[in-house]
């Protein structure tokens, strides 16, 4: 299974257009969602609840399931534009995980079922596992460092610079542009994603506006820039890590 | 309630990716009280754990198809079965 595939590559396709197409994509799906679960704040006092009480706990379920993920989603979907985010970073990790789990599985099964076949077993899957996981990380990371040789120190610094301009480009254009969530119909919800996108802003300018607060830092394979840092919260006041990952295209 | 749900999955004959996947949608969701809805359905009958397992895995596989074709294709059949 391709983990590109996963790896949000409805994300990845770059124009606005596509980010306007998968926001109203979530916000019509989360609005169904929750229309379906009696949610909606519009139905009569009390209705709701009786609704929700109809439905029986396996379904109720799913719908968590569907309104979880779907709310995840347009959290997500708040940090198109710029290619970055923890959120992303999470969903990056959980779909990545279940490809590499799936994968691991089959090959359980095939081993399982060749030891089975010639009454052998040698090694537990696990125990290969475990071996030959250090193993190809050893030889990736050598790879990476005789990669990373072929660059000149002048050419890795004019990479970041590179990487570090466009990053800070990307968020001025995030900055430039008001979100709006009106056409999210339920109202806690609506001041919930409302809330995370104050935050969210506010770390970006904090990257932008007071870089002396923020540590930057490159991955020169992967084209990325590490923003991480603290900024200051817009409700609370307070002051709040926060970590960013920009990769070019 | 999020500890009970964890040790349920845990103690679970679920693969050890269907209960990563499980772990996981444990920490992204929103509202952590809606697992509540969750936790009451694997007390109801045993049978839903495997049942919203592969529900689970559908969904989130579905997430990553950008027409929302997949999506759309999973909640139809779970409508199909749910009513």
């Amino acid at each position: 299974m391709n983990s590109e595939r996963f790896n949000l590559g409805r994300f990845e396709k770059g124009p606005e257009q596509k980010e306007e197409n998968i926001e109203k994509i979530v916000i019509e799906r989360l609005n169904e969602e929750i229309k379906e679960l009696g949610m909606e704040e519009e139905m009569e006092e009390g209705a709701a609840e009786k609704r929700k009480a109809k439905i029986s706990p396996l379904k109720k379920a799913a719908l968590v399931i569907s309104v979880s993920l779907a709310m995840f989603m347009a959290t997500e979907s708040m940090a198109l534009a710029g290619k970055y985010s923890d959120a992303r970073g999470r969903s990056k990790d959980m779909f990545e995980q279940l490809d590499r789990e799936i994968v691991k599985d089959k090959e359980r099964k095939i081993e399982q079922a060749e030891d089975f076949a010639t009454l052998k077993r040698p090694y537990k899957m696990e125990d290969l596992m475990q071996q030959m996981e250090p193993e190809a990380k050893e030889k990736q990371t050598i790879e990476k460092k005789e990669a990373g040789k072929e660059m000149s120190k002048e050419e890795i610094e004019a990479k970041k610079q590179s990487l570090y301009d466009a990053a800070i480009e990307s968020f001025k254009t995030v900055l430039s542009k008001e979100r709006d969530f009106s056409r999210i119909k339920n109202k806690g919800l609506r001041k919930s994603i409302e809330s995370h996108e104050k935050s969210f802003r506010a770390e970006l300018q904090t990257i932008v506006g007071q870089p002396e607060k923020v540590e930057v830092s490159f991955d020169i394979e992967k084209n990325q820039v590490i923003f991480s840092g603290t900024y200051t919260h817009p409700v609370s006041g307070t002051e709040q890590p926060f970590k960013h990952i920009f990769e070019a295209k | 309630m999020q500890e009970k749900l964890q040790s349920i999955i845990e103690k679970s004959s679920l693969t050890e990716s269907q209960k990563r996947l499980w772990l996981n949608f444990i920490q992204i969701t929103p509202d952590p009280e809606s697992l509540k809805d969750i936790l009451d359905a694997f007390e109801s009958d045993p049978k839903n754990l495997e049942l919203l397992t592969d529900n689970l895995e559908k969904k989130a596989k579905a997430l990553s198809d950008p027409d929302d074709k997949k999506w759309k294709a999973v909640v139809e059949e779970e409508k199909k079965i749910l009513g």
